[in-house]
């Protein structure tokens, strides 16, 4: 495994796996429905017999409720499709030799001391094709017993622009798709990475607007980082999520990933 | 005994016909050239900010409103925590567009109670059916646009006892400009917001899903009050 004494030079920075499913992958399911209200009559004659009904009609809503969550995950699914060759090439090694050859030239880990990245990476693909969204987890261990940073991150690509995103994703034996999934996941262990370990910030919480492929969200947070298009926010559900902005001012970015040095 | 019944029948009647005979309002919308037509001053009120609280329709029996309640006690506690502080400025936010497209503007920072204005006679369709002449006078205004927020929170759908979906945040209001000397409405608009939660909203204590909802729901209701406005 190698010494965690810090050393001349900076340490390198290991890439460890979940031991099941490194990689996960699935599609954007639209919103559960609020459900409708009606009135209900239950046939019942005594307390137990209105109990009883009861219970069943919660039984038989939360049942189809679930199959319609399963049906609507199903359908969202069906969005990899075209990327399942993709996919398959892009396992827990493949996505490290990424990384590390991206390392070679950037170094990630300021200073000397040596970590371990434990990697948990969920990409999900909007039924548009125009969003991809990586939820990890990620852990950084910075000793045999003690992990600096353990939360999730969240990243919401840059929109995929123009007529065909799908094609576009796909051109060149999907040469876009595998850089922009490789650039995200650099992007969320560089947030782990350096703005995980800066103090909280006491920065005003507010709803922050993004883009979310051709529409507008929003998120409630307290901004932590910046980059040219891009703002690292801290959560309400205590996590970090990276969302994509407009760049301030009429230049355009070179990587809109690159966080601003805080 | 036959007429008291007759009278409780002939009561019942009035009140159908009363509520049937009072104008429902429609929306009306600004003219292209309201800005340019040199219309003299304009106030910016609103009405107090509600407290976020919970909605359960469908639950229409009082046994399972109550069921209701109970069962979301812990949501209803975190709703009623949220904070309206992102509301506290749109008067301001407002008379700033207004501003920006030449108009006089001033912005009456108490609430107003609209519900406690004296009603007027007869209201017509497309008439304010309060009397705002008491706002009119002390403030010389020549026209009102009025922020009357009407619910806000989360709701959450039942049938009957059974929830038969997830929470959702909501914001409703209503926003008006009446002309103060003919009480004629310049501008009607009624924004009902809504905003499903990403992911799991079950979340208890904090609910963060559901609270992010909400936040997106007074922007989306924010922006919707000042679309008129922009130019």
């Amino acid at each position: 495994m190698g010494s965690w004494a810090s050393a001349q030079e900076p340490a390198p920075l290991e890439v460890r796996w979940a031991e099941t499913q490194a990689v996960a992958w699935s599609g954007i399911p639209s919103s559960e429905s609020a459900g409708t209200t009606a009135s209900f009559l239950y046939p019942a004659s005594n307390a137990g017999g209105l109990i009883a009904s009861v219970l069943t009609h919660s039984l038989l809503v939360s049942g189809s409720r679930e199959i319609e969550r399963k049906a609507r995950q199903t359908v969202a699914d069906q969005v990899l499709e075209p990327y399942k060759t993709v996919i398959d090439r892009l396992d827990a090694s493949q996505l490290t030799g990424a990384l590390q050859a991206h390392w070679a030239t950037e170094p990630p880990n300021p200073g000397s001391m040596r970590r371990v990245v434990h990697l948990q990476p969920h990409f999900r693909v909007s039924s548009d094709h125009r969003v991809i969204v990586l939820d990890a987890r990620i852990r950084v261990q910075e000793a045999e017993d003690r992990m600096a940073a353990d939360r999730i991150v969240q990243v919401v690509s840059t929109p995929r622009e123009g007529e065909d995103p799908l094609a576009a994703w796909l051109d060149n034996d999907a040469q876009y798709f595998r850089e922009e999934i490789v650039t995200m996941l650099i992007h969320g262990i560089d947030i782990a990475l350096n703005v995980a370990s800066q103090p909280a910030i006491a920065a005003p919480a507010r709803t922050q607007r993004y883009a979310y492929g051709n529409e507008t969200r929003m998120e409630r947070g307290q901004p932590l980082a910046a980059g040219c298009g891009r703002i690292v926010l801290w959560t309400l559900r205590e996590s970090w999520m990276s969302v994509p902005v407009n760049p301030s001012g009429p230049a355009t970015c070179v990587n809109r990933y690159q966080l601003s040095p805080p | 005994m036959y007429l008291t019944s007759c009278r409780a029948w002939l009561l019942g009647l009035i009140v159908l016909l009363a509520g049937c005979a009072t104008p429902q309002q429609s929306f009306v919308n600004l003219p292209a050239d309201y800005f340019g037509s040199g219309k003299g001053s304009i106030g910016v009120a609103s009405t107090a900010l509600p407290v976020p609280d919970t909605y359960f329709p469908g639950a229409h029996c009082l046994l399972c409103l109550a069921t209701a309640s109970m069962t979301n006690n812990s949501m209803t506690t975190a709703v009623r925590q949220w904070p309206t502080d992102d509301l506290k400025n749109l008067k301001e936010e407002v008379a700033a567009l207004l501003r920006a497209q030449g108009q006089t503007v001033v912005v009456i920072n108490e609430p107003i109670k609209v519900a406690d204005l004296p009603a007027r006679n007869a209201p017509q369709a497309g008439f304010a059916p309060k009397d705002f002449s008491s706002i009119k006078a002390p403030t010389k205004l020549d026209r009102l646009l009025v922020i009357e927020y009407r619910s806000l929170g989360a709701v959450r759908n039942y049938s009957a006892y059974v929830p038969t979906g997830a929470p959702r945040a909501t914001f409703e209001a209503h926003a008006y400009i009446v002309d103060l000397s003919t009480h004629k409405f310049e501008l009607y608009d009624m924004i009902s917001r809504d905003s499903l939660v990403q992911g799991n909203w079950d979340e208890s204590p904090k609910f963060p899903g559901l609270t992010n909802a909400y936040f997106t729901a007074i922007e989306e209701g924010k922006d919707a009050i000042k679309r008129p406005f922009l130019k």
